[in-house]
This record gives structure tokens, sequence and C-alpha cells, in this order.
């Protein structure tokens, strides 16, 4: 495999991205295989030695190793816009294969084929993957981009060189950048962009995932996935659904736009809807045709399905069709929030 | 039930015991916060003084029932979502509520603790 050229580069991401435990129980899986030793003295060890061992003996499986990658950096902690296809024969075209084709033409097999490439490419964006997603949903596929920028940092330390004259230290970084399109069979396309705290950054991103799936696909043929209605039902709805969400921050606007108000717990760890004046408050501002702008959503875990664990998201802080997943989580803890969101939105219609 | 019990430390300071047991309630009654905001707690209990609920929660660092930890408030006035073993290690800019970024220069930074059992 092309990819094995990348196994520095692989191996430096593994190290940064994921944590000892799940390095250990890629390991362990394979416990008794020659070459495969799991106790290390530091996660250095366990990724450098170990794993790369392992690996080069082909006592696992190099792929394994990217599936560790994917699950650390493609699920949680970024940005998720929903668009969905215009119309029903264009979301059927979104198949894997037609999407290569488009993308790079009759040889893309070759192409794809060596995926998925780790190596960046400096001040630039690249592909880096193509992919189903799983065999359960297996007209779901993945585009991974991988992006690099040099970018200027203020470190926050002055100096002061004479009266009314000082120095403020700036230090350049190198920024990884991770944007994906993922197809949500039957309707959903979402253009994931990893959190930063720069909005521009945010939004040229997105752009930038457009851009790159123009050969396939433009955003003229689709229409933003909005989440008005479902948040409102969310809100309405919150005490007969106490054991599968609570929400802790919700910005309202009344029915003329002319009020924004915001409720947010003072801690944390709040739940909003403890608060009877509270949710008559936002369920006053709504009953009165008033709607949601911005609510953060905490989805329970459920020992026996997904989400496997707590999930908290932001739903139309900016944008009405995106949503912001805070930390790291799995696959499919993330398309139960997408599923959720889809119940929400049809029973709302 | 909490699964923190402050029975034994009840027993090593009994002059601090009323304070220990209020606290012991205290953190039964919020089982489900597992950071405690002592600014919180001060305002909850009324029948003990600030300075033994402050040496109370001490006792509880010293005997590795909780750690300190650091959160920051937004400008709305509210916890950012993040907590910091060392007020060093926040970065210079965190994102509010609603996901707009903030200045930590400026901002409040409040010592907490975190229930380790």
């Amino acid at each position: 495999m092309a990819t094995y050229k990348e196994l520095d580069e692989a191996l430096s991401l593994v190290e940064n991205l994921c944590t000892t435990e799940q390095v250990a129980d890629l390991l362990r899986r394979h416990k008794g295989t020659k070459n495969v030793r799991i106790s290390a003295e530091n996660k250095e060890d366990l990724v450098r030695r170990n794993l790369r061992t392992a690996v080069e003996n082909n006592a696992l499986d190099i792929n394994e190793v990217f599936d560790l990658i994917r699950s650390a950096e493609e699920n949680g902690n970024q940005h998720i816009f929903y668009w969905r296809p215009s119309n029903s024969r264009l979301a059927n075209t979104l198949t894997l294969e037609h999407v290569a084709e488009q993308l790079w033409g009759a040889n893309w097999h070759k192409v794809v084929g060596a995926f998925p490439s780790i190596r960046l490419k400096p001040d630039d964006f690249k592909y880096t993957d193509l992919r189903a997603v799983s065999t359960r949903k297996p007209k779901d596929w993945i585009l991974k981009i991988y992006g690099q920028k040099t970018i200027t940092r203020a470190t926050g330390k002055t100096e002061t060189e004479a009266p009314g004259v000082f120095w403020r230290e700036f230090v350049e970084e190198s920024l990884r950048i991770v944007l994906s399109a993922r197809w949500n069979y039957p309707d959903l396309l979402e253009v994931r962009v990893q959190r930063n705290e720069s909005r521009t950054r945010i939004d040229d991103w997105h752009k930038q995932v457009w851009a790159m799936l123009s050969p396939a696909l433009v955003r003229s043929q689709f229409t933003e996935w909005e989440l008005s209605d479902a948040m409102k039902r969310i809100v309405l709805e919150a005490e007969e659904n106490s054991g599968i969400y609570e929400y802790r921050d919700a910005g309202v606007l009344d029915k003329g736009e002319d009020v924004a108000a915001n409720f947010q717990s003072v801690s944390d760890q709040g739940n909003l809807f403890k608060s009877q004046l509270t949710v008559a408050s936002i369920n006053g501002y709504l009953e009165a045709g008033g709607s949601m702008r911005g609510l953060s959503v905490k989805w329970l875990a459920n020992p026996n399905a997904e989400p496997l664990e707590e999930l908290r998201v932001l739903l139309s802080a900016k944008e009405s069709n995106e949503v912001i997943v805070y930390g790291h989580c799995s696959a499919g803890d993330l398309d139960y929030v997408t599923n959720q969101l889809r119940a929400f939105r049809k029973a709302a219609s | 039930m909490s699964p923190i019990n402050l029975g034994p430390l009840e027993k090593q300071h009994p002059d601090y015991a009323r304070a220990l047991r209020s606290l012991q309630v205290w953190i039964d009654d919020h089982a489900q916060e597992r950071v405690i905001n002592p600014k919180k707690v001060a305002k909850d209990v009324r029948d003990v003084t600030t300075a033994d609920l402050a040496f109370a929660l001490t006792l509880m660092l010293k005997a590795g029932l909780a750690r300190r930890v650091y959160k920051v408030v937004t400008p709305a006035g509210v916890l950012a979502d993040g907590e910091f073993e060392d007020p060093t290690g926040i970065p210079e800019k965190l994102p509010d509520r609603f996901e707009h970024y903030f200045d930590t220069s400026d901002a409040e930074i409040v010592p907490m603790f975190r229930l380790v059992a």
C-alpha cells in the first residue's frame, strides 16, 4: 500500500490525536500475535515502538491505524452545516462512485485506492480520503480534505522598550485543518469544519469544501436544512423528553425580531429546564410566534443504545443550518443527533 | 447518595464538624455536580461562616477527596466550558456559550473543587 510511505506521519497523528488507551486497545486486539507488544513506558514508546513494530511486521493492518485516526478526527469538535439536495433525482445520483468519477475522471479507482493520504500540502488543501462510511449505511460516504496554513498568533507577551513604546510578541504556527463532506443518505449533505476561534476561518473553510466538491456538486443544487422548527419543538417538548435531552443555553427572538434574549445557566453543568420561570419565559416567546436563535442541547447517554456517551451540541448559533459539536464523539453518536434533528424537524412540518 | 463521605474528616476535625456536615448535605443534594463552586455553596449554606466553609473545603483537598481546578467566567457572567489545573494553562481566548470567543486576560477566573471520589 502506497500509504506505507507515510507511516511516520500516520504515527505522529496517532500520537497527537489518540489516547494511550485507544492505541493499547488496538494492540490488545492482536494480543498473542508475533511482534505485538502492549506494555510500554509511555505513549511515545507505545506508538513509536510497539505500534510501528506491529505495522512494519504486518502483525496488524495499516488500515486499522487509519481507522484510529479517522475516528479521532472526523467526528466532533467541529461545525456541521446541513444541506439538502433540491430534488430527489439529485439525491439519488449522489453515490460514492458518481462523486469520485466527477472529481477524478475514469481513473478514480486508482486515486481512491491510494487513500488515505496523510502528508499535508504546505499552505494548501488536498483531498485525502473518500470512502463508504460503514456497512450499516452502505450508501453514505465521506470525503476528507486536509489543509495546512501558517498563522501568526499573538502570545500576549509585551515588552516596554521606552516610555510609550512597546513590543508585542507574535509567533508563527502551523495550523492543521481537517474538513469533510459527509453524504448522509437519503437526504443530507453535511459539510464539517473543525472548530476555531476565528469565524472568518470557519466561513472560509466551509467555502473551501464547496469549492473542492464543485466538480461533482455545487451549492446552488442544495438548500439550507434549517433547524428553527426542530429547535422550537425540542424546547416545547422538553418535559416529555426529559430522559433524552436537556438544554442549558437558549437564545430567543420575539415575533417581530425586535427583542433578543439569551438564557444561560450560571453553572456549565446547569439545565435551564429546572427553572420553571425560565421555561415559562422561553415558551412564552415561542408560543407568541417567536423563534430560537441558538440552543445548547445535551443529549443524554443511553446505556443500551446510542448515544453511548452524553453529547453536547449548539444548534443554529450563527447559521440556521449549523450545529457545533463540542467534544470528540463516535460516528454513531453523531448520527444519532442528526437523526433526532430529522425526527424533530419532520414532526414540526 | 454521593460516594463522598466526610464522616472521617468530621472525627479528625471536630471544630469543623458542623461545616463539614453542611458541606456533606450540600454535596448529597447536588449529586449531579462534580465541581463545587465555593461561592455557590456559601450562598446555599447559611448556618456556617464562610471561613469555616473554606477550611472544610481545604480539608477535603488535603484528604484527597477533591482537587482544585480553575474555571473562567464569560462576559455574560456564566461559567465557560472547560476547567484548568493551573491558571497559567488557560488559553488566551475561550468560547462563550454561543461560540463567540472572548479574551480571557480580562475575564474573572474562579477557583473550584472537583470531587475526586
